[in-house]
């Protein structure tokens, strides 16, 4: 692998603004024993606002020691400065013999509009094996500055996609509540539709069924008695019909309502159920009051609801 | 018809006062079994015969002789056992060798009160003697027919859970009793005074409160308690819904039931409904009467299926369903 990416590397370095110096002056024992020198910028044109990374690569085979690189000076910069700088060695071996590289990376930024130039590097080293100094001398580079350009922020790309997802997830989950809730919202009108016309139903039954002039008035009653049980029955749920007035009684007691309101529906049973089964022998006013009562109650179990669903 | 129904309220009000007072008085020996208590009066004033059902130690015969204690009235407790014969019961004739002549002996059962205990112990020509008694009022020894004294009440017990060498009542003899009643345990409290009472201490004395008279007038009253036409009805849906369950909406009930209630069971439901508004001092008949006494005038009166049987469903759950099915008026 760390082969594949050293010949990677050696064939870009090939391409342009790659320059490369053997040293003319060493006497290397063999060419591939010699140390060489070479120089490049990532980059032919940069605009103002960017930088460009100059990169100085000393190289040779054989033993590790055998050179020493005495001194590396910074680059010889017209419009350029250093920003930045660093080196790294490397030592391995490429076709079973070993390979030294020396790296040196400078960061340089333009000063301004027009050419810039890297001049070249004279870089002493030490051949040990017969002790002697000698150079490398570097191409001259030339990077031309043009006009700066918006910088890219990758960060504040990122940052941006980032906010993106964030928002079409928001979006979505917001469109999901949205939804959901108006389901909740359209079931419950539902719902409340169900049992408003339960009320208003009974409501004109009520006017429609029962005749306060009637002069039977025990037929009315026991119209009325039952129309109360059917509501009953289907308001809360109760076997209303097939027990009796104190059953039923005790069976609203058992539920959450108020005491008005099953003193009221206790009065109205017990008036029908004197009027039905004591061969009629009730005060006079007495279907007038049952019917408020029952309307009065079914009003209010309308209002409660529609409050409450509020 | 106009009814008025204020004026029976006021006689009931007067008249029913006796209520209390046998009430009262039965409390002092017997704790709690209001129920029971309740029903005895309820036959009392319909004019029914009781048949008391609950297993040994619930006071039901304790309840019988307290009540007729509390009544000036004559008493008779008949301990049927599988020797009894039915001259036991009804009497004989006795031949008098003074005159050479026969003589009636007459009874126990010329009483008012009768308790026949532990009915079931007794052989079936013995029960039909009692039965047939209950039904026609009258006895007929030799060639002579006496006419028995009125109020004439049988209360008879049996015990449920013993079988062994026990004589159970036919279907037919059993549908004479007006109500049946299946006596329950006492609740804690209740047994706590009951021990507490028992404990040594001497069983409180029991007066008579009350004379046959007040009684044969009440049922009178009785008699004139209104029933609307509804609840008659609605006594009529019940009785017809354990003959053809299909027809009231009762399809689950269909093969449950062998044979539904006789005409019997309408006309005592109808009174013993009058007699319960009665006990309320109400002048008038509404479906909780009906419903009240409706498992008591009905539970004896219904043969369930074998299939029933299986299902371990009995005449109880049976009526049970019928009386919370049918409309109420």
């Amino acid at each position: 692998m760390t082969r594949l990416i050293f010949y990677i590397c050696l064939s870009f370095f090939a391409t342009n603004n790659f320059a490369q110096t053997p040293d003319s002056t060493a006497t290397p024992d063999s060419l591939a024993e010699a140390i060489t020198a070479s120089v490049q910028v990532d980059r032919k044109e940069v605009p103002q606002n960017f930088t460009v990374k100059f990169t100085l690569r000393i190289s040779w085979q054989g033993e590790v020691s055998r050179y020493k690189v005495e001194k590396v000076d910074n680059p010889v910069l017209t419009n350029f400065e250093i920003v930045g700088n660093s080196s790294s060695n490397w030592v391995g071996e490429i076709g079973g013999a070993k390979k030294i590289i020396q790296t040196y990376e400078y960061v340089l930024k333009p000063l301004s509009l027009g050419m810039g130039y890297i001049d070249g590097m004279i870089i002493d080293y030490k051949d040990t094996r017969y002790d002697e100094i000698h150079s490398l001398v570097t191409n001259r580079l030339e990077v031309k500055v043009i006009d700066p350009v918006v910088e890219t922020n990758w960060t504040l790309w990122l940052l941006t996609g980032v906010g993106l997802v964030l928002l079409v997830v928001l979006t979505v989950a917001a469109a999901i509540f949205i939804k959901r809730k108006n389901a909740r919202e359209a079931e419950q009108r539902r719902q409340m539709l169900q049992i408003i016309p339960l009320e208003e139903t009974y409501l004109n039954d009520l006017k429609q069924k029962i005749n306060l002039n009637n002069s039977n008035s025990g037929e009315s009653f026991s119209a009325l008695s039952k129309l109360l049980k059917r509501y009953l029955s289907e308001r809360y749920q109760i076997p209303a019909l097939e027990i009796t007035s104190p059953e039923i009684v005790v069976e609203l007691k058992k539920m959450a309502l108020s005491e008005k309101l099953i003193a009221q529906l206790e009065e109205v049973l017990s008036a029908c159920d004197l009027a039905k089964f004591s061969g009629g022998q009730v005060e006079s006013g007495t279907l007038e009051r049952c019917y408020t009562l029952f309307e009065d109650i079914l009003n209010r179990n309308k209002r409660e609801f529609i409050e409450s669903t509020n | 018809m106009a009814v008025d129904i204020q004026a029976i309220n006021e006689k009931i009000k007067r008249e029913s006062e006796f209520v209390e007072k046998i009430t009262a008085e039965v409390s002092k020996v017997i704790v709690g079994q209001r129920y029971m208590i309740e029903r005895l009066l309820i036959g009392l004033l319909s004019n029914g015969h009781v048949l008391l059902e609950g297993v040994p130690g619930l006071a039901k015969t304790l309840a019988v002789k307290t009540l007729s204690a509390a009544i000036k009235t004559k008493f008779q407790r008949i301990q049927f056992t599988p020797d009894l014969l039915p001259a036991d019961l009804i009497g004989t004739l006795i031949y008098d060798q003074r005159n050479g002549d026969f003589r009636t002996k007459k009874g126990p059962i010329f009483s008012n009160l009768i308790l026949a205990d532990e009915i079931n112990r007794s052989p079936a020509k013995v029960q039909s003697a009692l039965l047939e008694a209950m039904m026609e009022r009258q006895v007929t020894i030799g060639e002579n027919t006496f006419p028995l004294d009125d109020p004439f009440l049988v209360l008879a017990t049996q015990n449920p859970i013993e079988q062994e060498g026990t004589y159970p009542l036919p279907e037919a003899q059993i549908d004479r009793f007006m109500l049946k009643l299946s006596i329950g345990y006492p609740n804690k409290e209740e047994e706590l005074e009951i021990m507490r009472r028992m404990a040594g201490r001497p069983v409180p004395e029991v007066k008579p409160v009350v004379d046959p008279a007040a009684i044969i007038s009440a049922r009178k009253l009785v008699s004139e308690v209104y029933i609307d036409e509804k609840v008659e009805r609605y006594i009529l849906d019940i009785v017809f819904a354990t003959r053809h369950p299909k027809e009231y909406g009762l399809e689950e009930l269909q093969d449950l039931i062998a044979f539904g209630a006789s005409p019997r069971a309408s006309i005592y439901l109808h009174q013993a409904s009058k007699a319960h508004a009665f006990l309320r001092r109400r002048g008038y008949v509404v479906p909780e009467d009906v419903r009240a006494i409706g498992m008591d005038v009905l539970r004896h009166r219904i043969i369930v299926t074998y299939e029933a049987e299986a299902e371990e469903k009995t005449a109880e759950d049976v009526v049970r369903t019928v009386l919370n099915k049918i409309e109420v008026p």
